[in-house]
C-alpha cells in the first residue's frame, strides 16, 4: 500500500480572533483505504505554521509512503526534517496528525479499531470531565460566566446534564466581563474572586461532583502556590498548569508545597518533554495532547513510562472532534488512564465536521468506546469541504 | 513611533549551496525607518511553518506597536501566543525575526549599531572558523567528498582563503558516497572512516589550525562516546552535538565520558530550553541560534546565564546575511563570546540579499565589527523583488 495523497484542512470556524482554527489531515492511499489525523494548535498563535509545515512534511516524506509502517514513518520524520531533534508543537504536533492517520489506515485495513492494535481494550467505558461549559462563543464574541453565582448556576446545569466531573479556570474571566490572563504576582482582589467562585461551585454541586482548577500556566510559583494552599479545602481533583511548564523545577516547588494533585503536559512534547516531569514525580497527572505529543505512538510509549511511577493519564483535548478520537484511542488501551476531558457545549459547526461527534454521546458523564475501525471517526467530506483545503499528490 | 506593516519573503536563492530556504522580515515604521530579520528554518523541514508563522504573529501583536518597547512585545508574544509557553523552533522563530528586527529598527533610530544598545563593543574583531566548505556536491548530486584524501585536499581552500579554524561532520557521509543519518551504534567500518576523514584533516592543516567536529545529533551515547574518544588524539577543538539535546542527562554522560570541550544549543531556545545545559555543565561552548532561540534580547540574557559558569557563546549559522549580521552584533558585546560560525561558500545569491553582506567580508580568518548603525545592513530591493512576498498593513 501507498500513499497517495494528503489533504490539510485549514478550517477556520469563527472570524474572530482568538477563535478556534482547526487543522487535520486525510491521507489517501492507492487501496482507497483513508485517514484521518489533527493538530491540536486550533486557539493560540500556531495553526497556518501547523498547515506549512503539513504541507512540506506530505511533500517530503509522506508521498509513496508506506502507511504501514508507522514507527518506522515516526522515526523518519524525528531524524529527517531537523527541527524533530529539537521541536515544539509545529513539528510535533503536525508528526501527530500524521502518526494519528496512519493509525487510522492500518485500523481500517484489518477492520480493527486503533486500540485493538495497540494492546486491546482495557477500559469498557471513559470518564469524562465536562469543559467549556462557563463561556460560549456567539457571533458577538465570547461571552463568559462573571459572577461567583453564575458558575453555581451553570455547575448544576452541567451536573444534570449527567456529569460527574468539570474542570474551569477562575481566574480568567474579570468582573468586567473581559477575558484577561493573570499576572504571575495575582492581585489580591483577583485571588479572591477565583476563590469564591470555587466555593460558590462547591457549594452549589456537593462533595460528590469533581472539580478541577485550570490555570493555563498563568500564575508565577509564589501565587500559585498561596493560592493552591488556599484550595484546598474545596478538594479540588487537581491543580492544572499552576505554572507553566518550561521549568520542570519550578513546578515542581509548587507541587512539593501544595497538596493538591498536579496536573499538567499540553505543552509538553514527546516521551523527552514529559520526562523530567515524570522522572521527578512533579505531576500525578499527564496531559499529553494526541494532536500535539507526538501522536498514538509516542503518547502509548509517554503512558507506560508515566505507569512505573503510578502516574495517570488524562488526555489533553480541546480541538476538534478527531482530536477527541485519536485521546478515546489511547484511552481504551492504556491501564493507568483517569479520565477524559470533554468539551461537549460547542458550536454545532465543530460537531458536524464528522458523522456523529463522540462529543456529543456521553451519558453519565461517561463515554462508550465502540468497535468502528481505525480511530472510530468519519469525516463529513461535505461539511470540511467548506472550509479551506490543500491537497498534496 | 508605530509599526505600520511587514513584508515576509520566501527567499530560495538560485544555486545556493546549501539548498537554503530563507525567512525574511521586513517591519516598517511609521518614520519610514525599516528592520530587519530572518526566522532561521532554512534547511531541513521548516520554512513553510516559520512563514507562515511570523506572519500571524507579526498580524497579531506587531503591526501597530512601538517598536522601541522590545522586551514588552517579546513578553507579550511569549505569555499571550499560548504556545510561546512551550514552543519550539517555530514559535521562538518567528518571536526571534520580530525581536532582531525591532533591534535595528531602534539602532537606526537612534543611529547606533545594535551592539552599543546592549552593553557596548567588548570585542572589535570576531574570529571565526569556515563551514561549508567539504559538503559540496557533484554534477551527479552525489557528495564530492567522501575519502579522507578528499577531505584533506578539500581543506586546503579554507586555509588558502586565511582561516585557522574550521568545522565539518565526518560521519554524515557514509562509505558509499551518500548522505545518510547514521545509525545510533555505528560499525567498526563507519567508525574507521570517521576517525580517518579528521585524522587526514589534521595532518593536511598541521597543529595550529583549530578543527571543530559536528555530529549533528545523529549518534546514540554509547558511539558517541567511542568516537569522542577516538578523536581525542587529533585535538578537536570541540565536539559539537555529540548526541541530540532532547536529553540533557544523555549529554551529560556523553560530556563527563569524553575528554573533549562539548558544543550544542542550535536546537535549544530560549533561556529555559538552555538552563540545565548550563546549569548541569553538560556544555562548554553553547550555540543559540539568535534567530530561532528567542532573539537578541533572550540571546543576550542566555548568553549572560552561561557567562556564571564560565561557559562560551558561539552563535549557530546557518541562515542568511542578516541573520550574519544578528550574530556579529551580539559577538561584539559578548565577554564570553569564543568564535563564530562562519559559511563563506554559501553562494553570491545568498549575500546578495543584502547590500553590506558580512559573510564574504573575512580577512585572514577574522571579521571586523561594522560601526553602521542598527544591524549594519541595508535591504538589496533588487533582489529581493524576485522573491514571493506576503505583505502585512494596518488596515
Amino acid at each position: 500500500m501507498k500513499i497517495t495523497a494528503a489533504n490539510i484542512y485549514d478550517c477556520k470556524l469563527y472570524p474572530y480572533t482568538n477563535s478556534y482554527n482547526l487543522v487535520f489531515l486525510r491521507l489517501e492511499t492507492d487501496e482507497g483505504l483513508e485517514g484521518l489525523g489533527e493538530v491540536s494548535l486550533a486557539y493560540g498563535a500556531g495553526a497556518t505554521a501547523a498547515v506549512g509545515m503539513l504541507r512540506q512534511m506530505a511533500e517530503r516524506f509522506l508521498l509513496g509512503a508506506d502507511p504501514m509502517r508507522i514507527e518506522d514513518m515516526w522515526n523518519r520524520l524525528f531524524r529527517g526534517t531537523f527541527w524533530g531533534q529539537g521541536g515544539g508543537p509545529v513539528l510535533y504536533g503536525a508528526m501527530s496528525a500524521i502518526d494519528a492517520a496512519l493509525w487510522d489506515i492500518k485500523g481500517k485495513a484489518y477492520g480493527a479499531p486503533a486500540y485493538e492494535l495497540l494492546g486491546g481494550q482495557v477500559n469498557e467505558r471513559l470518564r469524562v470531565y465536562a469543559n467549556g461549559w462557563y463561556s460560549r462563543e456567539t457571533d458577538a464574541g465570547r461571552v463568559s460566566l462573571v459572577a461567583p453565582e453564575e458558575y453555581a448556576e451553570r455547575a448544576l446545569q452541567v451536573v444534570a446534564d449527567g456529569f460527574t466531573a468539570l474542570k474551569f479556570d477562575p481566574f480568567v474571566v474579570q468582573p468586567d466581563g473581559q477575558r484577561i490572563s493573570p499576572a504571575r504576582h495575582l492581585p489580591q482582589a483577583q485571588a479572591d474572586l477565583a476563590y469564591a467562585r470555587l466555593a460558590a461551585v462547591r457549594d452549589a454541586v456537593g462533595p460528590d461532583v469533581d472539580i478541577l482548577v485550570e490555570v493555563h500556566g498563568n500564575l508565577g510559583t509564589t501565587s500559585a502556590i498561596a493560592f493552591g494552599q488556599r484550595i484546598e479545602e474545596l478538594r479540588p481533583f487537581f491543580y492544572e498548569e499552576p505554572v507553566d511548564a518550561m521549568n520542570v523545577d519550578a513546578m515542581l516547588k509548587v507541587s512539593q508545597n501544595v497538596r493538591i494533585p498536579i496536573a499538567a503536559g499540553e505543552r509538553l512534547y514527546t516521551r523527552y518533554g514529559f520526562r523530567e516531569y515524570i522522572e521527578k514525580q512533579v505531576l500525578d497527572i499527564l496531559q499529553p495532547d494526541m494532536g500535539l505529543a507526538g501522536g498514538l505512538t509516542d503518547v502509548k510509549k509517554i503512558a507506560a513510562y508515566a505507569e512505573t511511577y503510578d502516574i495517570h493519564v488524562q488526555p489533553h483535548n480541546c480541538a476538534g472532534p478527531i482530536s477527541t478520537a485519536m485521546a478515546v484511542q489511547l484511552d481504551t488501551c492504556i491501564t493507568n488512564f483517569i479520565i477524559q476531558e470533554w468539551f461537549p457545549y460547542r458550536d454545532r459547526r465543530f460537531y458536524d465536521l464528522v458523522d456523529q461527534a463522540l462529543d456529543t454521546q456521553a451519558v453519565d458523564g461517561y463515554y462508550t468506546p465502540t468497535r468502528a475501525p481505525g480511530l472510530g471517526v468519519v469525516l463529513d467530506r461535505a461539511e470540511a469541504d467548506r472550509y479551506t483545503r490543500i491537497r498534496i499528490s | 513611533m508605530k509599526i505600520t506593516s511587514a513584508e515576509i519573503y520566501d527567499a530560495r536563492p538560485a544555486n545556493n549551496a546549501q539548498g537554503l530556504s530563507l525567512v525574511i522580515l521586513r517591519l516598517w515604521t511609521d518614520e519610514g525607518i525599516y528592520g530587519l530579520g530572518e526566522v532561521a528554518l532554512a534547511y531541513g523541514t521548516g520554512s513553510a511553518a516559520g512563514l507562515a508563522m511570523v506572519r500571524q504573529l507579526v498580524e497579531r501583536y506587531v503591526i501597530g506597536a512601538d517598536p522601541f518597547r522590545i522586551e514588552r512585545l517579546w513578553h507579550t508574544m511569549f505569555r499571550e501566543s499560548f504556545w510561546g509557553l512551550g514552543g519550539g523552533p517555530v514559535i521562538y522563530g518567528g518571536m526571534s525575526a520580530i525581536d532582531v528586527a525591532l533591534w535595528d529598527i531602534k539602532g537606526k533610530a537612534l543611529n547606533a549599531p545594535v551592539y552599543e544598545l546592549l552593553g557596548g563593543k567588548v570585542n572589535s574583531r570576531i574570529r571565526l572558523y569556515a563551514n561549508g566548505w567539504s559538503n559540496l556536491t557533484g554534477e551527479d548530486g552525489r557528495p564530492l567528498i567522501c575519502l579522507p584524501e578528499e577531505y584533506a585536499g578539500a581543506v586546503q581552500r579554507v586555509i588558502d582563503d586565511g582561516y585557522d579554524a574550521l568545522k565539518f561532520d565526518p560521519f554524515y557521509i557514509n562509505a558509499d558516497r551518500r548522505r545518510w543519518h547514521p545509525p545510533l551504534v555505528l560499525d567498526k567500518q563507519m567508525m574507521d572512516l570517521a576517525e580517518g576523514r579528521v585524522r587526514a584533516v589534521r595532518e593536511a592543516v598541521g597543529a595550529d589550525i583549530d578543527i571543530c567536529v559536528e555530529v549533528h545529533g545523529a549518534l546514540g551515547v554509547t558511539s558517541a562516546i567511542e568516537m569522542g574518544r577516538r578523536l581525542v588524539p587529533y585535538r578537536p577543538y570541540f565536539y559539537e552535538e555529540p548526541v541530540h539535546a532532547l536529553n540533557v542527562d544523555a549529554m551529560l554522560k556523553v560530556s563527563q565520558n569524553v575528554p573533549l570541550p562539548i558544543a550544542a544549543g542550535e536546537r535549544l531556545y530560549t533561556r529555559y530550553g538552555f538552563r540545565q545545559y548550563i546549569e548541569k555543565q553538560v556544555v562548554d561552548i553553547i550555540q543559540p541560534d539568535i534567530s530561532l532561540a528567542g532573539g537578541l534580547t533572550e540571546t543576550k540574557k542566555i548568553a549572560d546565564y552561561a557567562d556564571t559558569y564560565g561557559i562560551h557563546v558561539q552563535p549557530h549559522l546557518c541562515a542568511g546575511p542578516i541573520h550574519t549580521a544578528a550574530c556579529i552584533q551580539l559577538d561584539a558585546c559578548l565577554p564570553n563570546f569564543i568564535i563564530q560560525e562562519w559559511r563563506p561558500y554559501a553562494g553570491d545569491s545568498v549575500l546578495a540579499l543584502v547590500n553590506e553582506p558580512l559573510d564574504d567580508k573575512a580577512v585572514n580568518g577574522y571579521v571586523e565589527v561594522p560601526d553602521r548603525p542598527g544591524l549594519g545592513i541595508t535591504a538589496n530591493e533588487e533582489a529581493l523583488k524576485r522573491y514571493p512576498c506576503v505583505r502585512i498593513a494596518a488596515d
